[in-house]
Parts: C-alpha cells; sequence; structure tokens
C-alpha cells in the first residue's frame, strides 16, 4: 500500500440528482497513522464524506483508498480494511451475543472460530468490555454499546479507521476512556464529531466542513473556536 | 402481564435444553408441523395435538408466565370463532340439534392454534439468541433464507424496543389521555414512525452491507458435536410427525 490511506478528489454527494450537493468539491489526503477530526454543525456533511468513503452513497469525484479507486470492483477490498463506526451503534450490532458480534469480522476471514473467540476476547478487553463477552446485546447500555461496536470494526486491526459521532450519548468519563483507546492506535482514524473536547483529546488535524464544503484543515483548533465564537 | 421479549428466549430450563440447538429447533418445527397435519376433527388426532402440546411443554419448561401468557393470547383469538358455528353450514337449526359435525369446525382452529402457540413458544424458551443462530447456521436451509430469518429475529427486538420508545413518548406527550391530543399523535404516526423504522432498516441494511454479513454463508461461532441423545430425540418427533400424517391420510 503506498500513498495516502485514505484520498477524495474532487468528491462530490448529491441525494437528489437536482438537490445541491451535501459535500461538494471535497479534496482530502489522509496519511497512515493520522487523526483527523471532520468537524462541522449538524447538516454540514461529516456523515456523508464518511460513508461516501466506503462507497455507500454514490459520489462523483474520485475517492482513493490505500492507493486503489473506490469501484465496484475493488468496493469489498477497501470495506475489508476500514472499519466503521455508525452514530447509532445498535445499527451495526447483527449478532445476540457480545463476543459473537466481535469476532464476526474474524469468523468471515475463515477464522477458526476458537481463535477469532479468542482474539476477539483480546480486543474486548482492551476495550473495558470483556466482562459482557458472554452478555445479549440488548442488556447494554448506550456506552458499552459503543465499545462493543468498535471492538467489532478494531478486531481486524484495520489499517483506517472511520468513526461517526463516536462520543454522541457518552458520558465524561466515558469519552476521556474512548478518546484513550483511539489515541492508542496504529490506524488512521477519521472522527466526524462536534465535539470539540473529545476531537482536541487524540487529534492531531482538524477539518471543518461548512455546508458541504471544507473551510479550514489545520492541525489547532484555534479556527473552529473562532469559527463558532467560543 | 409484561413479559419483556427477550425475556422469553432461552428462559426454558427442561431437559430439552441440553441438546444441541439444532436438534431443538428441528424437533419444535417437527412438532409444529405434526399439531397442524394431525386431523383436529377426530378423538385420535386431537388427542394426538393435545400429547404433542403437553409433552413439548414439559420437556422444554418455559418460566410459568409465559405459559399463562400464551395460553391467554391463545384463547383471546381462537376462542371467538366458537360464536361463529350457528352461521356454520353444519350447524343445526335447533338448540337440540347434533351440533358436532358444526363445532368441528372452531375446535380444529382451537387446539391447532393454542397448541401451535404453546409448541413454538416453548421451543423458543429452549433456545437464546446465539443458539437460535447456531442452528439456523447447522440446518441445511439456503443460506439467503437463514440470513433474512436471523435478521428478522434480531431486528425485531430493536423495533419491539423502538415501538416502546414511541409509545413512551406519546404517553408523556399527553396521547394516552385521549381527545384531541391522542387523534392529532396517531394521526401523525405514518408520517413519523413509519419513516423513522424505514430509516433504521435502512442503517441496518447498510452495517450489514459494511461487515459482509450477506457476502459469504453463515459462519459458526462454536463448534458442538450431535450426540446419540440429539439422534434420538429427532427420530421420535420425526416419529411423531410421521403419525400425525398417517392419522390424516387414513382419516383415524
Amino acid at each position: 500500500m503506498s500513498g495516502p490511506v485514505l484520498e477524495y478528489r474532487a468528491v462530490s454527494v448529491r441525494y437528489e440528482p437536482a438537490a445541491a450537493p451535501a459535500v461538494a468539491d471535497i479534496t482530502l489526503a489522509v496519511e497512515a497513522g493520522e487523526r483527523v477530526a471532520l468537524m462541522g454543525l449538524n447538516g454540514s456533511g461529516k456523515t456523508t464524506l464518511l460513508l461516501a468513503a466506503v462507497g455507500l452513497v454514490p459520489h462523483e469525484g474520485e475517492i482513493l483508498a490505500g492507493g486503489e479507486p473506490l469501484t465496484h470492483k475493488s468496493i469489498s477490498r477497501i470495506r475489508g480494511r476500514t472499519g466503521f463506526l455508525f452514530n447509532v451503534p445498535e445499527d451495526q450490532l447483527l449478532f445476540p451475543k457480545v463476543i459473537d458480534d466481535i469476532s464476526f469480522g474474524l469468523v468471515r476471514r475463515g477464522l477458526p472460530p476458537r481463535e477469532a473467540a479468542s482474539q476477539a476476547a483480546r480486543v474486548a478487553d482492551a476495550l473495558g468490555v470483556a466482562h459482557l463477552a458472554q452478555a445479549p446485546l440488548h442488556h447494554l447500555s448506550h456506552g458499552q454499546k459503543q465499545r462493543v461496536a468498535l471492538a467489532g470494526a478494531l478486531v481486524t486491526d484495520p489499517p483506517l479507521l472511520l468513526l461517526d459521532e463516536p462520543s454522541a450519548g457518552l458520558d465524561p468519563p466515558g469519552k476521556r476512556a474512548l478518546a484513550a483507546i483511539l489515541s492508542r492506535l496504529n490506524a488512521a482514524i477519521i472522527v466526524a464529531t462536534h465535539d470539540l473536547d473529545f476531537a482536541a483529546r487524540f487529534c492531531t488535524r482538524f477539518v471543518i466542513l461548512d455546508n458541504g464544503r471544507i473551510v479550514s484543515d489545520s492541525d489547532g483548533m484555534e479556527q473552529i473556536t473562532s469559527l463558532w465564537q467560543l | 402481564m409484561r413479559t419483556d421479549l427477550h425475556g422469553v428466549w432461552g428462559s426454558g430450563h427442561g431437559p430439552v435444553s441440553g441438546l444441541a440447538p439444532q436438534t431443538r429447533l428441528l424437533s419444535g418445527a417437527l412438532l409444529f408441523g405434526a399439531c397442524m397435519t394431525s386431523p383436529a376433527d377426530t378423538a385420535m388426532g386431537s388427542l394426538l395435538i393435545a400429547v404433542i402440546a403437553t409433552v413439548w411443554l414439559m420437556a422444554c419448561r418455559p418460566p410459568a408466565r409465559v405459559v399463562r401468557l400464551a395460553l391467554s393470547l391463545g384463547c383471546v383469538l381462537f376462542l371467538p370463532y366458537f360464536l361463529l358455528t350457528p352461521l356454520l353450514p353444519d350447524a343445526p337449526q335447533t338448540l337440540t340439534g347434533d351440533w358436532l359435525p358444526a363445532l368441528a369446525v372452531p375446535w380444529s382452529v382451537f387446539i391447532r392454534g393454542i397448541s401451535g402457540m404453546l409448541v413454538s413458544i416453548s421451543t423458543v424458551t429452549v433456545l437464546s439468541g446465539s443458539d437460535f443462530y447456531e442452528a439456523m447456521t447447522r440446518l441445511p436451509v439456503p443460506h439467503l433464507i437463514s440470513a433474512i430469518l436471523l435478521q428478522i429475529v434480531h431486528q425485531t427486538g430493536t423495533l419491539y424496543y423502538e415501538t416502546k420508545r414511541i409509545a413512551a413518548a406519546m404517553a408523556v406527550r399527553g396521547a394516552a389521555r385521549g381527545g384531541v391530543a391522542a387523534w392529532r399523535v396517531l394521526s401523525s404516526l405514518p408520517r413519523v414512525w413509519l419513516p423513522r423504522v424505514i430509516e433504521r432498516a435502512e442503517r441496518v441494511s447498510w452495517a450489514m452491507e459494511l461487515r459482509g454479513y450477506s457476502e459469504s454463508g453463515m459462519r459458526q461461532f462454536r463448534q458442538t458435536r450431535t450426540r446419540d441423545t440429539d439422534c434420538a430425540v429427532l427420530i421420535m418427533t420425526g416419529c411423531v410427525f410421521a403419525l400425525a400424517a398417517a392419522l390424516r391420510i387414513w382419516r383415524i
């Protein structure tokens, strides 16, 4: 794999052909290991940009993941090396038991069930949900579901993580713990959030979106604090 | 009586719980089939249906509250059919006439309905969510069908809780008090609740696509061995189904 881990080249997304684009003319490259906060107000296009990166919404322009253009042929390969966290964790939890959900990515890749379960248990332990391994998913709190969904995304050790509002609904200690976990990862992370405190804890680059366009791309938060008059 | 949807799964503690998940599911399905196949308008057929439901209930031993709920629901659903008896073509013109041929129809609906419910609910109580998943992956069901079935079961819980949240919101916002407020909330439900559920279903399908849920065959998370007891139970339930079919064919 060479070059940026994810690259948008003049990418626009329209949900309706005649409608204004949800994101317009986005050019952005994220290098391996980089931690990018995608910030902006509600409706600024943060989620759309993440969804476009894994081909869940049709786009104009070009998206490259690990140097490979996102096309129908490459889409499942690219998805296989991308961890994605939806803003409602419940939506991506597909199995009745925590450990099964976490290990699914490994089992799908052909790892023997026992090996997959022990590897999943290690990830669960790192995320502080090991004690919930045998618990049914519907017994978990929002924060626990968030961690389980993240564990499911991390278990295959993807080089790219796309996280949509991962701190939403978490209590302050939960946010701090999640930020600490994310800061220890080697993967490139793009996190869509409007939680300044959370982003400041582990991100090194701050991209601000406004009305679907990038209005600032810097390594400090000064722009956003002045933009939001904080 | 309140029974949590997820609480029902795996709440039974009968001897059947020790069998392999696929044996439990298949046996339940065979016995359900036997209840539906056996002729309910003959004494022998009705007896077989009653015995199947009772024995399976004892073998699964679901919690008493679940049995009570199933029986109450069954009575509410199937007993009213008896009210239609006088309207049936076989019904006699007088009270002293022969009512048995006419009563056979609502009786069939009632006994099949009640026994079907008891057998299905008992089966559910000896399967946890992950047992059900394991059972589906081990049975020779086409991958697409098992994937869809599993997601229906899994997402039913999500929709159930979503609906509970909406009901709570309705109550808090005054819809439970009746009158104009209730009417306004109720009339907006199709435009509010339905898009919400559809949106949720879309997000779940995105997640399934991303995680490769339907890409390859269903994967097994555990290794379970089928024992002699499993084979014996399957042979027995298979025989019961065959007996029910024989009773139906020869009208015994």
